[in-house]
């Protein structure tokens, strides 16, 4: 496990100060979730190295239950001062809280963790600001050199390394460190008016083996193709998503929406669209979901969940009929289901929420390209704004592309804009025609690119 | 002034910060409640203590930055960030320097009746499940409402090595509220979001007593159960001060920061007109009640109302010291961070379209057909001006006259192209309460303005949301 900084508590420290601060204030069970960050990052501004970061953020979320009452807090000083006063602040919510008739104790482990190999790389841990700084170099000038109207308003290049412990009074003992490493090239082409979209290309990897070339020449690329402005219309049409809007974790339509409705909790609380059609065909038989954390050397894979369950392989999805959600144990032992091993701690609120870990849309034929050319006319969606928008309660979406591109006769032929397109989330998975082999690592989840048909497109 | 306050007045004057072109020290000492419950069951509350600096130093024109959670000796962290900019500073040229301020030295309070960290939890959770079961009672087509509460308070404290020393008493509070319900074959989902830095909960209690939000939901929620399906394409339109305020936040606002400015869509179009002369658009440090209000900014500025549009006219770029040196123009006070884990960047306070003098009958009778569209849920723009809002209240106008409701949807468009199609700007004004998000930081600010009424080509209305 990566050390402590001379002298100071350690995650497992921050867990046993926990567990000696609540058997003294007489709190008959806890669970302690501390995790160490320790991160550096080399940023580029207006095309050049422009600053370097160092962070060491510490925090730990105390659980306790009293009298079958649940409360938390959290701290972020792992000193057995700052603990204590963060389980007596946990017994103070607990006693506001409802007595649930339904808890059943924090969770048990009865069996051993699966070995999930590749999460840590020391190589990444030990990482220089002055060899980060060298791959940053190498990401602008691949990006600038696709073309002169090409800049790099921002990028960076980071080294992750997270130690993370789960200890509770049920017997969960866990301890994990993992790695990643993380770049971002964000491009643009042209000035002013006719400026391009902001272009971001990212790669995320638990060793160093991320091609920082390849990722600035592909945002490069990007922003040149869409600088050469063509007129959409109002119309529906075959749109190519690439793995970006399909899976990223902030603006891919596809995991925004799915991880939510996969969720066990929301199936439970009736705002996920997927409750109750468990059986159904919910999309089209291309389509073939995971959630894997098991595989070896991905960004979400781990060998445990936020409530120390050991993770596993969960069918989701099979040739597109629903086979079952994702469950952390307080809403899998609600619906009877048990764990999935999904636990997902929201580390503001504290509450502890079902979700997928590495959700994974099983790969079909071809690349990108293939499915570009397999389209007589249509569109390249890079990435969209809005997706966070989407209902997942409706399965209502809408989202400007942005980037997104036109293909004509199997090629990319320019870039559109203000292109929204919208419909509902049932809809556009019915109407999956083809998925890419071409799978990205965005974390929480492995996606390729996906080819839709019918899909409605809007413009001014 | 506070220990926080001292305890970084005396790393900045030790010798760590010996041969650093510049140091800021930032610490925070605040607690964080957060709440969520629906119904009447509390989904869980937490309380957060948060105690932590960080360091940002400018070495030969490279920024290094070092956080460090706890009270570890900031000298530390000073030579760490230090480390950091040191290790890039060969052989590359660099521009970056800060132009000079006047040092604020300022204790910063606000007259708060009841603090936030002085109410009770019982208080707190009486008053969301009070909103939560009112909704339902009120319209018991409601299913379901959710309500996410969040405070903060504690102290936060800023020194420079140039002598600013700032201690702000953080007094932070916000309410997001969604409930949703079905009509017949027709699931809606409405939002309600309040937030104060100013205030303490009083600003819940009186100025948006539980009544109100319950009223604003059910009302917001009916008119979509009662809607009908916005057809796709370009149409007139009116806009309400909400909507107004998200196109001057979202889509205009972030092309006058200074960072953002020269890879956005206004770049060149400095000093040229960007709307019609009835147009102009003002980001403020301090509005009547601002979400986004600061008294000095997170680089120890006296922050200053900032005219981004002039009737009509592109004026001014919103700074922090370190684009005011590089542009040659003045430090507007524009710097802030989310906490002491992230530096300062270039962000909105309070961000808004001055009124016009029309009222909103005026501006609905020149629209034979179209939209007023009234009430947001979130939205996002980009550098090339291109935006994208949810609209969760919108009405048909038929003959310069509101039309039926219609159901929840999206709306689109490039804002410098929207800009120049305001036909009309009413005489009210309003304010709406939101988080911006810029490099992963996410920051309260106010966006507002008048009714907008906007011509056929100025925004795209696609589908359902």
């Amino acid at each position: 496990m990566p050390k402590t900084r001379g002298g100071e508590p350690s995650v497992a420290d921050a867990i046993e100060n926990a567990r000696l601060a609540a058997r003294r204030q007489k709190a008959s069970q806890f669970d302690a979730y501390a995790v160490l960050k320790r991160s550096r990052r080399v940023f580029v501004e207006r095309s050049r190295v422009s600053g370097a970061d160092s962070t060491h953020a510490t925090g730990l979320h105390v659980r306790v239950c009293v009298g079958g009452k649940v409360g938390g807090a959290f701290c972020n000083g792992f000193d057995p001062t700052s603990v204590s006063k963060c389980v007596a602040q946990a017994i103070k919510i607990a006693s506001l809280m409802e007595p649930d008739p339904r808890w059943g104790g924090f969770p048990s482990c009865d069996r051993g963790y699966p070995s999930v190999s590749g999460i840590h790389d020391r190589s990444v841990a030990s990482l220089g600001i002055d060899v980060m700084r060298a791959m940053a170099e190498e990401m602008v000038d691949s990006a600038m050199s696709v073309s002169k109207e090409v800049s790099v308003p921002y990028g960076a290049v980071e080294s992750i390394e997270r130690t993370l412990g789960i200890g509770n009074s049920s017997g969960v003992n866990s301890m994990m460190a993992e790695t990643e490493l993380q770049a971002i090239a964000s491009c643009v082409a042209g000035t002013g008016l006719a400026i391009s979209p902001e272009c971001e290309e990212r790669g995320r990897s638990r060793g160093t083996g991320l091609r920082m070339d390849l990722i600035g020449e592909r945002a490069g690329w990007l922003a040149d193709k869409s600088l050469n402005f063509v007129d959409a219309k109002t119309e529906e049409a075959e749109v190519v998503f690439s793995p970006s809007a399909v899976g990223d974790s902030e603006f891919g339509l596809l995991s925004l929406v799915l991880n939510k409705a996969l969720s066990g909790q929301n199936v439970l609380q009736r705002v996920s669209f997927l409750a109750d059609r468990v059986g159904e065909q919910v999309c089209s038989d291309q389509v073939t979901l995971r959630d894997n954390p098991l595989l070896s050397g991905r960004c979400g894979s781990r060998p445990f969940d936020d409530e120390g369950i050991p993770s596993r392989k969960t069918r989701l999805v099979d040739e597109g009929v629903l086979k079952g959600f994702v469950w952390d144990s307080n809403y899998g032992s609600m619906s009877g289901k048990g764990s999935t091993g999904n636990a997902v701690r929201d580390l503001v609120s504290g509450s502890v929420n079902a979700a997928p870990l590495c959700l994974q849309l099983a790969p079909g034929k071809g690349s990108l390209n293939t499915l570009i050319e397999s389209v007589d006319h249509g569109y390249l969606v890079w990435a969209g704004q809005g997706a966070h928008t989407s209902n997942t309660e409706t399965g209502g979406f809408s989202f400007v592309a942005s980037p997104g591109l036109m293909i004509e006769g199997g090629e990319v032929v320019g870039g559109v804009r203000g292109v929204m397109i919208s419909g509902n989330i049932n809809d556009l998975m019915m109407n999956v025609e083809r998925v890419g082999a071409d799978v990205v690592d965005f974390g929480g989840s492995l996606m390729p690119s996906v080819l839709f048909r019918d899909v409605k497109i809007t413009t001014g | 002034m506070s220990g926080l306050l001292d305890h970084l007045l005396k790393a900045v004057h030790s010798r760590a910060t010996s041969g650093l072109d510049y140091v800021e020290l930032r610490a925070d000492d605040v607690l964080q409640t957060s709440i969520e419950l629906r119904e009447s069951a509390i989904e869980s509350i937490t309380r957060k203590f948060e105690r932590g600096h960080s360091a940002r130093v400018l070495v030969s024109g490279r920024w290094g930055f070092a956080t460090s959670d706890g009270m570890r000796d900031p000298k530390a962290t000073i030579v760490e960030a230090s480390k950091a900019a040191k290790a890039l500073s060969g052989g590359i040229d660099s521009d970056t320097g800060l132009c000079d301020v006047k040092p604020v030295r300022k204790d910063v309070r606000h007259k708060v009746r009841a603090p936030l960290n002085e109410i009770e939890l019982e208080d707190k959770v009486s008053y969301l499940t009070s909103i939560c079961q009112g909704v339902v009672k009120a319209d018991p087509r409601m299913t379901t409402t959710k309500a996410s509460y969040m405070d903060i308070t504690g102290d936060r404290a800023l020194v420079t090595s140039d002598g600013a020393a700032v201690r702000t008493a953080v007094s932070h509070g916000y309410l997001m509220t969604v409930s949703s319900g079905k009509a017949p074959g027709l699931p809606v989902s409405v939002r309600d979001e309040i937030g104060t830095v100013t205030s303490g909960w009083e600003y819940f209690t009186d100025k948006n007593p539980k009544e109100l939000v319950v009223d604003r939901l059910v009302g917001k929620a009916k008119q979509q159960m009662a809607g009908v399906s916005c057809k796709r394409g370009t149409f007139p339109c009116v806009v309400s001060p909400r909507v107004a305020g998200m196109l001057a936040h979202e889509a205009l606002g972030h092309l006058s920061e200074a960072d953002y400015f020269s890879s956005g869509a206004f770049d060149g179009l400095q000093g040229k007109m960007v709307a019609p002369e009835s147009v102009t658009m003002i980001d403020s440090p301090w509005i009547e009640g601002g979400f986004g209000n600061i008294e000095v900014d997170d680089e120890g500025v006296l922050p200053k109302p900032v005219t981004l549009i002039d009737k009509g006219l592109l004026r001014e770029q919103m700074t922090n010291r370190e684009w005011a040196k590089r542009l040659g123009i003045r430090p507007t006070g524009n710097a802030r961070a989310e906490n002491y884990r992230v530096p300062p960047l270039v962000r909105m306070r309070n961000t808004y379209f001055e009124p016009g003098d029309l009222s909103l009958e005026e501006l609905l009778e020149g629209k034979k057909s179209g939209y007023y569209c009234v009430d947001i849920r979130g939205g996002q723009a980009e550098a090339n001006s291109s935006f994208q809002v949810g609209i969760q209240e919108c009405y048909e106008i038929v003959k310069g006259e509101l039309g039926q409701p219609v159901r929840s949807l999206a709306i689109s468009g490039m804002a410098t192209k929207s800009l120049s199609l305001i036909d009309g700007l009413g005489k009210d004004t309003e304010f709406e309460s939101s988080y911006c998000g810029k490099m992963y930081q996410s920051m309260p600010t106010s966006d507002g303005g008048p009714h907008i009424s906007l011509e056929k080509g100025a925004i795209v209305f696609g589908g359902s949301a």
